[in-house]
């Protein structure tokens, strides 16, 4: 009997698997095809102080083992996610939720943490500052280690809940900016959000995405994802999420013997919707085929003095 | 939505880049004309959205035009293969407010998802007329099929090499009718709306990443907020769109 359980930041999940944010909504599309309490848990939609409709059309393009997205954080806003997001996702979702924060401004990421810190569904909320969608804010905050600290220790003032810093790949040094939101005072870190991309029509001789740029995951990542949470499992001691182009259970295992803790499945969700599940349904089988009786244990496994 | 296992029936081309593709498989989520299944094509990672041309309870018709890489492999298909679908995904046309005398104008592959709509208001007696919009005789398809449902069917080319010399519009502007229903490119879709006399609704192609919801990909603003031509979509009232 494989024992799948891991504990994120002191609170508890059945298994590590996390359906990514910006690729699961509010869980509501997927509810209606399995139960989503096999989760371990899932990080909704990124979600901001203000309505937002998000980039111009099209958004989407393919990529070899993968997809562009410049969705840009397309959301409800804070006030609406409380009011009705949250109390219907309660009808089909009874674990801690992970709440996906954005902003552009330190006072954005404050206000929305703060009152999302009131809401008892709500276990962990991971703040992006790497979207590379958003211009004036997202991103901006991910690239530079004092930006990204100042973030952390003004929204770990107005929260109890643990605080996770979700990073951007699209630096020289992930290293630098996992540490600063360590000594910052975060309590866990995920990674990586997408990397900058860009595909041309060759039609039209432009840009494919109407925002010219996108952000790329999907398989084709998954070696670097794997490669900057070994990075960062060397810099910092709290706790990694694991993500970037995560399709099957061995990929789960790779990056937490890399240093995840936990490990997010994002872009598969959108091309199989069963995709969660089926990775969580395969994970104790494929825990056996290598020998793993405690999932936890392998936590960094791969790092050898 | 559903996610089914379909099988190739067959395939045929219509014409020199439209292939209809005839699949058995279970269709119990398709609720209305107007709605499109989601294709998984190996080596390929996301699927290819393509509308419902016309669904019986085992059997699915799609037609689709060779338009990239990825509808380039759909024409390798032959019978007996499977293919993946998501199924059911999209609002589709609603029936109830063609009146009785409603308008179908369709443009290119615009005109399959058409078919099945046409088909379903015939069944209910509505006195139909379809115009099916295309650039050149060589392109022109179902015209016999629109025929054989009963419906008063018009063909216009751009050209003038077959049927009606001009656009949709060109007989729009004479005819009366209850209601109108279209599907077709952006540019016919707002030549519509320029010529349209009553209310009516329109489909929308946009480029999409999961075709169910989940990932905001393929939202436009109406006048009604925010929408996901996915799910909201892909079909919306003329009074809701934003120009």
């Amino acid at each position: 009997m494989v024992n799948t359980k891991v504990d994120l930041c002191g609170i508890g999940l059945d298994n590590p698997v996390i359906p990514a944010s910006g690729t699961f909504g509010f869980g509501k599309e997927f509810a209606e095809l399995y139960d989503l309490d096999i989760l371990g848990t899932f990080s909704f939609k990124g979600t901001t102080k203000d309505p937002r409709f998000g980039n111009p059309a099209p958004r989407i393009a393919e990529a070899p083992a993968g997809m562009l997205n410049a969705v840009g954080l397309q959301n409800p806003g804070v006030d609406h996610v409380i009011a009705h997001e949250l109390p219907e996702m309660a009808q089909y979702f009874h674990k801690p939720v992970m709440a996906n924060v954005s902003g552009f401004s330190v006072e954005d990421y404050v206000y929305t943490c703060e009152k999302l810190d009131a809401q008892s569904q709500v276990g962990w909320l991971e703040v992006n500052i790497s979207c590379p969608n958003v211009h004036g804010g997202g991103m901006s905050f991910g690239t530079d280690p004092k930006s990204a600290a100042e973030v952390t220790a003004a929204v770990k003032k107005v929260t109890k809940k643990p605080v996770i810093m979700k990073l951007s790949p699209n630096v020289t040094d992930i290293c630098a900016i996992a540490k600063a939101c360590e000594d910052a005072g975060a309590d866990g870190v995920s990674l990586i959000n997408t990397l900058l991309g860009m595909r041309i029509d060759l039609r039209k001789r432009a840009p494919l995405l109407a925002n010219k740029t996108g952000g790329m995951s999907g398989p084709a990542i998954f070696p670097l994802a794997v490669r900057m949470v070994y990075q960062v499992y060397e810099a910092v001691s709290i706790p990694i999420i694991g993500m970037g182009g995560v399709t099957s259970a061995e990929d789960v295992i790779e990056l937490m013997l890399a240093g995840a803790t936990a490990v997010e499945a994002g872009a598969v969700n959108l091309v199989d919707p069963m995709a969660s599940k089926k990775i969580i349904e395969a994970l104790p089988k494929v825990c056996e085929t290598y020998k793993i009786e405690n999932l936890k244990d392998i936590i960094g496994g791969a790092h050898h003095g | 939505m559903k996610i089914v296992d379909f099988m190739v029936d067959s395939q045929i081309n219509l014409t020199g880049d439209v292939l209809e593709l005839t699949l058995e498989g279970d269709t119990s989520a398709i609720t209305a004309p107007g709605q499109f299944v989601n294709v998984k094509l190996d080596g390929f990672f996301l699927r290819r959205p393509i509308s419902v041309c016309d669904w019986t309870e085992n059997t699915l018709r799609i037609i689709y035009k060779v338009v990239g890489k990825g509808t380039d492999a759909m024409v390798d298909l032959q019978s007996g293969d499977l293919l993946e679908l998501l199924t059911g995904l999209g609002n589709g046309y609603n029936l109830e407010k063609s009146g009785d005398a409603p308008l179908l104008l369709g443009g290119g592959v615009g005109v399959p998802p058409l078919y099945g709509l046409a088909k379903r208001l015939r069944a209910q007696g509505k006195d139909v007329t379809a115009v099916l919009g295309f650039n050149t005789q060589k392109e022109v398809f179902y015209e016999k099929q629109f025929a054989a449902l009963g419906v008063k069917t018009i063909v216009t080319t751009v050209d003038g090499s077959y049927g009606e010399k001009g656009f949709v519009t060109t007989p729009m502007e004479r005819l009366d009718y209850s209601y109108f229903y279209t599907c077709g490119p952006m540019p016919m879709l707002r030549a519509v709306n320029a010529a349209a006399k009553t209310a009516g609704q329109f489909s929308f192609e946009e480029r999409m990443g999961c075709g169910f919801g989940a990932c905001m990909g393929c939202t436009c603003q109406t006048k009604n907020g925010a929408k996901r031509i996915c799910k909201e979509g892909p079909v919306l009232e003329r009074e809701e769109i934003q120009w």
